[in-house]
């Protein structure tokens, strides 16, 4: 019963949420323009991709080979070298220079900040995918467990299908009719619902006509 | 295995006499042969049905527009390899479900980054006539299906939604009926203890 009630609310849910989109009498062709579109992009992209990366590689040699600018520091003027030309001295370091190099720490820092945000999603969702992966598998070990209910089912069959052939063995074979006409009977008692009761059926109403026969 | 099997080889035998299984077959077999009219044929029919599917999966919202055009390019470029080993319901069932769950995975990183930055859209109103339930009540069933795993929507999707006997939804996702019956049960209870009062009303 709470089956049948979960579906009429997923039903009802469903009806709730009304239709999914307004089918679209051109998607044919649109998928077909986007396969050719793609096909296209996947062509043009190789290439270009190469070139990115070797360009990308180039820029990090150069970069990295680049040797620092260091800003000596200016020697002091004796006084007595100095004309009275009121050149001004030189200062070490420009304002621009020291807002630029804080503006970069600062835009390096940021992306440092945001690089380990993403590797850290990146590592959850890698984390959630192993555990999908174990959760998968284990469902598969407990798929490959055998139903008891079948396994009890086939050695009700087996157990019935051994009766029935030793019962045929001392019915021909041994000579001991009595045992086996019990044993078939056992069969029909015990195991019912199986078809080897059908089959012991048959034997004693095969045995019962041959006495009749053999009687007249 | 053994039921799974058995189910195929009746759907076979089903297919023989089916007119609308008969009519699928030939749409492959045209396209096949070099019919490109089959290819919209095809599309013409199971629009809607890939469209509602999609939609179910992905727990009545997302980009239903861009996995069904996913859903239709992986039709294109593979409907040469179809060889009818199942029906063409069934193959554009499984397609669709494979999309659908790619479309999850690309967006659950996206998700995860937009809620870190605090920006997390909205889930959209139900677009129907609230008479058929309140919008509360919408926002919970939604909510719970949206956070069941997927492995365990996709199973109540196809088999209490899309009506799908067990064995069928066993073929579409290629696993064993007992796998997709412990799924069921495990999606149930789950439901049923975030909603435990809605199923009784």
């Amino acid at each position: 019963m709470v089956e049948d009630d979960l579906k009429q609310l997923l039903i009802q849910t469903d009806r709730a949420a009304g239709p999914a989109v307004a089918p679209r009498a051109d998607l044919a062709s649109r998928i077909r323009h986007l396969d050719r579109r793609r096909r296209r992009i996947t062509m043009i992209s190789e290439p270009i991709a190469l070139a990115a990366g070797l360009m990308l590689a180039m820029g990090i040699f150069f970069w990295t080979g680049k040797k620092p600018i260091s800003i000596a520091k200016p020697q002091a003027v004796p006084p007595e070298l100095v004309q009275n030309t009121g050149i001004p001295e030189v200062p070490t370091t420009t304002p621009d220079t020291k807002a630029e190099l804080a503006q970069m720490s600062l835009a390096l820092v940021q992306l440092q900040a945001e690089a380990e945000t993403q590797m850290l999603v990146v590592r959850q969702l890698r984390a959630w995918e192993r555990q999908q992966a174990r959760l998968a598998e284990l469902e598969r070990q407990l798929a490959a467990i055998p139903d008891p209910l079948e396994e009890v089912r086939r050695q009700v069959e087996q157990a019935a299908y051994t009766m029935v052939y030793h019962a045929d063995l001392k019915y021909n074979k041994l000579n001991l009719k009595d045992s086996a006409i019990q044993d078939f009977q056992r069969v029909i008692k015990l195991y019912p619902q199986t078809r080897w009761a059908q089959v012991a059926q048959n034997k004693l109403s095969e045995i019962r006509y041959n006495r009749k026969g053999a009687l007249l | 295995m053994t039921s799974v099997m058995a189910g195929s080889t009746i759907r076979q035998a089903a297919r023989r006499i089916r007119p609308e299984s008969q009519l699928e077959e030939q749409l492959a077999e045209r396209y096949i042969r070099g019919d490109e009219s089959a290819f919209e044929e095809i599309v013409a029919s199971y629009q809607g049905y890939v469209a509602g599917l999609t939609y179910r999966l992905l727990g009545w919202g997302g980009d239903v527009e861009d996995v069904v055009q996913e859903v239709f390019l992986a039709v294109f470029r593979n409907l040469g390899k179809f060889r009818g080993d199942s029906s063409l319901n069934t193959w554009l069932t499984a397609i669709t479900v494979n999309k659908c769950r790619s479309w999850r995975r690309k967006h659950l990183l996206k998700m995860k980054l937009l809620k870190i930055a605090g920006r997390q859209k909205q889930a959209a109103p139900p677009r129907s006539d609230q008479g058929v339930m309140n919008r509360e009540t919408f926002d919970r069933v939604r909510r719970t299906l949206q956070g069941l795993p997927g492995h365990y929507r996709e199973v109540m999707v196809l088999h209490y939604m899309e009506e799908m006997p067990i064995t069928e939804v066993a073929e579409v996702l290629g696993l064993r009926r007992n796998v997709v019956d412990v799924r069921l049960s495990r999606a149930r209870a789950r439901i049923r203890e975030k909603l435990a009062d809605l199923i009784e009303k």
